[in-house]
This record gives C-alpha cells, sequence and structure tokens, in this order.
C-alpha cells in the first residue's frame, strides 16, 4: 500500500496491510539531546531510526504543497521591545505583547519549533473599535498573497499523487484566542458574547472562503481543525459554551470538507478532552488527536464508548516514554493492542516529543511500535 | 443584612461585579464588620464557585467573573480589613518555576487562594529556587505553591524543595505543586506536602494543609 491509501484505510477503520508507524515528533531541545545521545549529525531522525531498527524506509516523494495562507496578511511587526531578567518581551507576528526566555527569538512563536513557554502581556483585540481597525481587516480572502500565483498549477500536480495531502486549520477558539487571548475571550464570551458571535461569524465565513477554492480544486486526505480548547481535567469552555460559539463552525466545515470528497476531519486539542468528543462527533469531525494522558485522558475508555465514530493519532503517555523500560512497555501495551483491534488508530507520543525521552528508550519505544503495527 | 450577605454570596457566584461591589457598600454602611463581609460574602461566594467548578458546571470563563467580582468587592474591604486587625488565613507564596513562563494555570489557583482568604504573594514566571526563598522569608509565608508546564521543566519542583531543605526552611513552609505534567506520584517523591489536580482543589488543599476548616 502507498501512504496515502494505508493512512486512509487506518483512519477510516479499513484494511491497511500495515499502522502507519508515526512514534512522535521531536523538537529543537529534543533533537540537539538526542545528538548527544547516539543520534549522528546531519542525517534525519526518522531515517536514522529506519535504519536502526532495520525497517526499510522509502524515501518520501517531493511533496508540492499548495502554498494557501490561513494567516494574518499582512502580519504585524515582530520586535523586542524588552530584554530584561533572561526574557524577551517582544510583539509577535500576531500582534500580541509576549514574554519569552532569551534562549529563543520572536521566531520560535512563529511555529512550534520547541517547547517555547510564554507570558502573553496584552492582545491585539481589547475590544470592537481594536477588532476593526487592527485585525479584521488583514483577514481578506481575496488579498493576492493568500493563494500563490501558480496554484492552479500545483492543484493538478495533485490530483495523481499517492502521498498524504493535509491541510491545518486555526478553529474559531483557537483564533479568537490568539486576537483577544485566553483570558480576554473568556471574559468576553461573559461580557459580550455578541462581540464573541461576531469574530466566530467572521471566522467561519474566512475559513469557508479560503477553502474553498482548494476543495474546489483538489481532494484532500486530512483536515486538522486546530483549537487546544482544554487543559488538565478540563475543558476550557462549558460544553453549553462550545455548542453555542463553535459547533457551528466545526459543522458547517466539516459538510464542506466532506462533501469535497476529504474523508478525514480532525481535531487537535491539548488537555482533557472527554466533555468534548461527543460534541465533535456531533460536528461530523471522525478523528483526534493528541488525548494526553496526564491530562486524565482515558483513549482506551473512550474507544469503548464511542466506538468507529473517532479515530485517534496519538495517544501513549510521554512521561512514560520518558521512564522507558517496564514502564514504556506496560503504557504502549495498555493502549496499543486495544485500540489497533478495531483499527482507527495511529499510535504515538502524545504530544510533541520532548527531550526527557532518550534517543535509546526513544528507538526501544519505536521499535515495539513497529512490532504491534506490522513493521517488524 | 443577613439576606444582603447572602445576596452579596450570590453576586460573586454569578460574576456579577457591580451588584458585589454596591452589596459590599451597603453592608459597610450598615456597620457589618468588614470580617463577617468577607466571610459571609466573598468568601463563601468563591467556596461555592469552587464547587461548582468541581462537579463541572463552571469553567474558566465562569470563574473569571466571579474572582473579577470577588477582587473588586475586596479592593473596597482590604483597608478596613487591615485597621481592624483582620489577618489573612495564611500567606502563600506561587509561582512557575525556573524556565517555565506559563502562568495561566497559576493565575486560576491564586484567585481562587485570595478568594478563599489567603494573602497571595504572586512570584510570576520562571521562579528560580532563590528568589522563592527570599519571598517566604520576607513575606513569612507558611504556604509555598509552584506550578509546571512540561515534563522538562517540573523538575525544578525537586530543585526548589532541595534548596529549601539546604536554608533549613523546609518545615517553615507546606508545599503543594501542579500543573499539566505533576501529579500524587510526583509531589511524593520529590517530597511535597501536596498536589492538586486543579485551582479550586488547590485552594482546599492549602486550606487542609495548614489545619483551616474547609
Amino acid at each position: 500500500m502507498r501512504e496515502r491509501e494505508r493512512l486512509r484505510e487506518t483512519l477510516l477503520f479499513g484494511q491497511p496491510d500495515k499502522v502507519p508507524l508515526q512514534p512522535g515528533h521531536p523538537r529543537e531541545s529534543t533533537l540537539a539531546t538526542w545528538h548527544q545521545q547516539g543520534l549522528p549529525e546531519g542525517v534525519h531522525w526518522y531515517v536514522y531510526l529506519m535504519e536502526v531498527l532495520d525497517i526499510p524506509f522509502e524515501p518520501p516523494p517531493p511533496r508540492v504543497d499548495m502554498g494557501v495562507s490561513f494567516k494574518m496578511i499582512p502580519t504585524f511587526e515582530e520586535k523586542v521591545l524588552e530584554h530584561r531578567d533572561g526574557h524577551y518581551i517582544v510583539q509577535d507576528w500576531m500582534g500580541a505583547i509576549t514574554e519569552i526566555s532569551d534562549r529563543y527569538d520572536y521566531t520560535y512563536i512563529r511555529a512550534a519549533k520547541d517547547f517555547v513557554t510564554r507570558k502573553w502581556h496584552r492582545f491585539p483585540v481589547q475590544n470592537r473599535q481594536d477588532w476593526e481597525e487592527k485585525i479584521k481587516w488583514r483577514y481578506d480572502p481575496g488579498h493576492p498573497e493568500r493563494f500563490p500565483d501558480d496554484f492552479a498549477q500545483r492543484c493538478r500536480a495533485l490530483r495523481d499523487r499517492d502521498y498524504v495531502l493535509s491541510l491545518t486549520v486555526n478553529g474559531p477558539f483557537w483564533q479568537l484566542r490568539e486576537w483577544c487571548g485566553f483570558e480576554g475571550l473568556c471574559l468576553l464570551l461573559m461580557d459580550d458574547p455578541d462581540f464573541v458571535q461576531e469574530m466566530v461569524d467572521f471566522w467561519t465565513d474566512f475559513g469557508l472562503q479560503t477553502l474553498e477554492p482548494i476543495l474546489d480544486q483538489v481532494e484532500l486526505d486530512y483536515v486538522q481543525i486546530s483549537e487546544d480548547m482544554a487543559y488538565k481535567a478540563h475543558s476550557m469552555i462549558s460544553p453549553a459554551m462550545t455548542r453555542r460559539f463553535l459547533l457551528p463552525t466545526w459543522k458547517q466545515w466539516t459538510a464542506a470538507i466532506k462533501a469535497s470528497g476529504c474523508p478525514i476531519v480532525s481535531m487537535d486539542s491539548d488537555g482533557y478532552t472527554a466533555e468534548l468528543l461527543p460534541i465533535w462527533i456531533e460536528a461530523g469531525l471522525n478523528c483526534c488527536f493528541p488525548t494526553e494522558v496526564a491530562a486524565g485522558n482515558d483513549i482506551v475508555a473512550y474507544r469503548r464508548q464511542y466506538g468507529r465514530q473517532m479515530a485517534y493519532l496519538g495517544g501513549l503517555d510521554k512521561r512514560a516514554l520518558a521512564a522507558g523500560g517496564e514502564t514504556m512497555r506496560a503504557e504502549v501495551m495498555r493502549v496499543v493492542p486495544p485500540l489497533l483491534e478495531e483499527g482507527g488508530f495511529i499510535p504515538g507520543c502524545d504530544h510533541g516529543v520532548p527531550p526527557d525521552i532518550s534517543w535509546p528508550n526513544f528507538v526501544d519505544y519505536t521499535r515495539l511500535l513497529a512490532q504491534l503495527t506490522g513493521w517488524l | 443584612m443577613e439576606g444582603t450577605l447572602k445576596n452579596l454570596k450570590q453576586a460573586i457566584i454569578e460574576g456579577n461585579r457591580n451588584n458585589a461591589v454596591d452589596l459590599t457598600n451597603q453592608l459597610l454602611e450598615a456597620k457589618v464588620s468588614p470580617k463577617e463581609i468577607l466571610d459571609d460574602g466573598l468568601i463563601a461566594g468563591m467556596s461555592a464557585v469552587g464547587e461548582l467548578f468541581k462537579k463541572g458546571e463552571y469553567f474558566v470563563p465562569e470563574m473569571l467573573i466571579a474572582a473579577r467580582a470577588m477582587k473588586s468587592a475586596l479592593e473596597l474591604l482590604r483597608p478596613l480589613l487591615v485597621d481592624t486587625g483582620v489577618e489573612p488565613i495564611g500567606t502563600v507564596v506561587i509561582g512557575t518555576v525556573r524556565g517555565d513562563l506559563h502562568d495561566i494555570g497559576k493565575n486560576l489557583t491564586a484567585m481562587f487562594l485570595e478568594g478563599a482568604g489567603f494573602r497571595v504573594v504572586d512570584m510570576g514566571v520562571d521562579v528560580s529556587a532563590d528568589k522563592f526563598i527570599a519571598a517566604i522569608k520576607e513575606n513569612k509565608a507558611n504556604l509555598l505553591g509552584m506550578s509546571a508546564l512540561l515534563t522538562t521543566t517540573m523538575t525544578y519542583t525537586s530543585e526548589v524543595i532541595k534548596a529549601l531543605e539546604a536554608e533549613n526552611m523546609r518545615k517553615q513552609v507546606k508545599i503543594i505543586v501542579g500543573g499539566a505534567p505533576i501529579t500524587q506520584e510526583w509531589a511524593n517523591q520529590i517530597g511535597a506536602d501536596g498536589f492538586a489536580l486543579d485551582a479550586a482543589s488547590a485552594a482546599d488543599k492549602c486550606k487542609e494543609l495548614i489545619g483551616v476548616a474547609a
């Protein structure tokens, strides 16, 4: 089977020849640590991992990137405002005033290059005036820089691919949090729900208008909606608020995505997601990641409860993987065989692979995973 | 005035800041003691909010407006509490540990602690052991709360406890830890006195640790 068919068969509870081997994704600090622990420099960690495990590995073909941006255009000017006590206080590309360790720079805020914790000081949207003057106008679906000039050509090239083509879009909770901040958004949900609804409606329409040209021209395999709407032991907002403000967007987007032929719409949310799973299912979502164990999630129980309504990626406790040995083995055996019984599961670390998972432990864990998923 | 106190408690539960301020002023004008207003109005209200949170009926937005109402009312009471010699039930130094700048959980916990009657000394983020120790000394704190988001930063909670032991200060404070990767097992392993799953539980745990009735 080729990669594309294998992913679809796996996540749609079909008959894959093997389950995709995706043990997890290390970030910069993890790779730096691994280079001290046996991973050579100058080689991709996954390629070397397959070599160590003696798993035949075909390098992936060059991939065509659709090149579409869902981000604000233009972005805010990134600049350092202050350097004090080992921290930078920066204006980031989203217009937020953020504090980070001076071990990093503001480019680390653009994407999840490493495990960079942040303290937020101020967000661009405090009120309706800010929304109108500072943010809303930056989201024009028809902006000339939103789609590459050769978009049609790229889509034609993608039609005969055998690799997975996926897309990630910020959901309304994530996006409004970028504009207003977490506390700001939570207060607005109580103080001015109409304003929140206005921003949600705007984002829903913007998302659909930006998705439509993509969905019209190419069949995606997997769309991920990113929300990160839960934390330890709890959802950030109530199921009732979720249904009122977020469910309609998810429903509209999922319907459009699936109507285009893309069969998998996945939710990315850290934290405790038990209260949210039934709402995601109601929206038509059929996959989620990462199902963090430390947050209180029990992926085995979720499978028992929801069956084939939900597929999962991730689900393996990063703390157990770090401990290695029998602790790692017990965790993998707790989760992987029961879920693979029905399928609809690509096991992996329950978030980015942190540097306290050593390279030798990561190799041992991936070896076990490979044995359980048909690669060894 | 009993009815007004109950209404104040309800205003906190509902997160109605304006009502909370108005009712506090009414009670003060009626010569109700600041301590009674604090205990039976504000703390009672935040305690009820904590229970609603633990039951899964309140979430972060509801908690934030309740805390906001409580803070607004508390600002009216604070100088009067000092004047009348009302002491907080304890003093908590709280912070996110060194190497970690995440503060949302810590901030929510601080709100609940204040709502429970504690004096809270919030050290912010990326706090070193030295700074925790200095704050405990300066504020004569009897509680220390530490938060960490990452598996790689949570190990610093152990360093702080060792530093307190080296200063012969370990017995001076009860220590509670919390955050995404933290468990009761971790708390036991590092010799902390308590672990809290969430902000509301943290306030209860702190009261338990210093022997104050819940």
